[in-house]
């Protein structure tokens, strides 16, 4: 949707409107735009916001249609690829190159799931096991159902300033960092299906921040399909190659773990409505550093790191939050 | 100094697809770093340079990964699940996306060696729908050719009859 079409609607006539298309990292490259835009002096406050009936507007077949789109024209759609075929793709390569298993994607989904439990507007909260993932039918091997996000309504909205105002009590949370990565958009043209973007991105992003991937406390993660999260995790240096996948299993992305990764219940969970479905992430982030995440809160953390890769692992955006 | 009396410089997709009508898979070599790409440019998307050659694939490669679709994308697609898609490092360099055809999943690995061949698409003009402003009419008479796969080594599997 163009910008002004959102301006018109809500009656407000801002000195920079622009629409944003990044694909999934649509969100977190609005966010780094907003942040320039305010450190720039262009702009005071910007209003950051995303939203897409993705569900109810396309239905679930039109929408795993129109996303397939994705393929090139010439180059991948004539095979029939769709967006977990190319996901697909990854999650072979990355299985067979470094040990990971079914069971380490299921339990991605499981955690990923036990945080939506605990978020009052998870568009799925009933239990899952690793049993229930394992089980599911296949999509485009090795990816079951349950290694693929969901497909809702929704949308999500921020405003970055310059300078901080609190109007309801709220805390102040930074943004610190940024950073981009941009390789490819096909996969047939991806230069490696193990490393990607994110490596740049993130890197640049705590670079800006002066803090180390050790400073962490929580990160979200644009978690599209389970191979999503464990193969950008790896990529960044979050865990050793081959770790991410036991390291979920042992409970080190959960609430008390080593990285409390998707704490709202990510994509595959809480929902995925296009640009708005990775502002859920910032969004959580910002939740958690100011504590007010409820049942599912962390304790105490102090930096947060956000990520959003659109197209397959093709363009990356980086964020680093702090309270 | 590197001789160009011999080079023919090209950069029209229509030699891409012009080889497919002919069986043959043309790629491009760049003369300034003799990197390969499959993607057709006007440049060497690797060096920028604009000394791009023309060559026909050898048609061997190695599979880099794969996957069985059992979910299609679209109704064109339905009928046919469930379906092997691949990606193909070629022996010159570049990659490619194909189906696998007529072979046991099961013999297909990573790593697998494979020879490409091809089969005429049952409509021409819809497996090229999104790309048929780079296809001249006299092309689209004939049968749009889309570059199918069989396996070489590791497969025992034999190609059937092609279709249409």
């Amino acid at each position: 949707m163009l910008a002004s079409v959102f301006c018109e609607y809500m009656g407000i006539r801002p000195g920079f409107s622009a629409a944003i298309q990044v694909g999934g990292a649509s969100a977190c490259v609005m966010v780094m735009t907003a942040a320039i835009l305010v450190r720039s002096g262009q702009c005071e406050n910007v209003l950051v916001v995303t939203g897409d009936n993705r569900l109810s507007g396309m239905t679930r077949d039109g929408a795993v249609a129109a996303l397939s789109t994705v393929g090139h024209p010439t180059m991948e759609r004539p095979y029939g690829i769709s967006v977990p075929s190319a996901y697909a793709l990854v999650a072979q390569r990355y299985m067979h190159d470094y040990g990971v298993t079914s069971q380490h994607l299921s339990g991605i989904a499981v955690q990923t799931r036990e945080y939506a439990r605990n978020h009052p507007d998870a568009h799925r909260r009933e239990p899952l096991t690793i049993a229930e993932v394992e089980g599911s039918r296949v999509i485009s091997s090795p990816l079951r159902l349950f290694d693929c996000c969901q497909i809702s309504d929704g949308g999500a909205a921020v405003v970055v300033s310059r300078t901080f105002q609190s109007t309801r009590g709220t805390r102040d949370v930074s943004i610190l960092g940024y950073g981009q990565g941009h390789t490819h958009e096909h996969i047939v043209a991806a230069p490696s299906l193990t490393d990607y973007g994110c490596k740049q991105s993130a890197a640049a992003a705590f670079s800006m921040a002066g803090v180390d991937i050790a400073d962490v406390d929580i990160a979200e993660i644009y978690d599209s399909f389970t191979i999503t999260v464990l193969a950008e995790l790896e990529s960044i240096g979050f865990f050793k190659r081959g770790e991410c996948g036991p390291a979920a299993l042992a409970g080190e992305l959960g609430p008390d773990g080593y990285l409390p990764c998707n704490t709202h219940g990510g994509l595959l969970s809480f929902g995925h409505s296009g640009a708005a479905g990775g502002l859920f992430h910032v969004i959580e982030a910002v939740r958690q550093l100011r504590g007010d995440a409820g049942e599912r809160q962390i304790a105490g953390p102090k930096v947060a790191f956000v990520h959003g890769d659109g197209g397959i692992l093709s363009a990356h955006c980086s964020l680093v939050l702090a309270n | 100094m590197m001789s160009t009396a011999a080079v023919k410089y090209e950069s029209n997709v229509n030699v891409h697809d012009e080889a497919l009508t002919l069986g043959k898979l043309a790629y491009q070599l760049c003369n300034h770093c003799k990197s390969t790409q499959y993607l057709p440019r006007s440049h060497c998307a690797r060096c920028h340079g604009d000394r791009l050659q023309w060559l026909y694939s050898s048609l061997r490669g190695h599979i880099h990964s794969f996957t069985i679709v059992s979910r299609a994308p679209t109704a064109e697609f339905r009928s046919k699940v469930p379906y092997m898609i691949a990606l193909v490092d070629m022996e010159e360099g570049f990659r490619l996306m194909v189906n696998v055809l007529d072979c046991a999943p099961d013999a297909v690995e990573i790593g697998s060696e494979i020879r490409i061949t091809f089969r005429p698409t049952a409509d021409g003009k819809d497996s090229s729908a999104s790309g048929a402003g780079t296809v001249n009419d006299e092309l689209l008479t004939y049968d749009k050719l889309v570059p199918g796969q069989v396996l070489g080594t590791g497969c025992d599997c034999v190609q059937t009859e092609l279709a249409d």
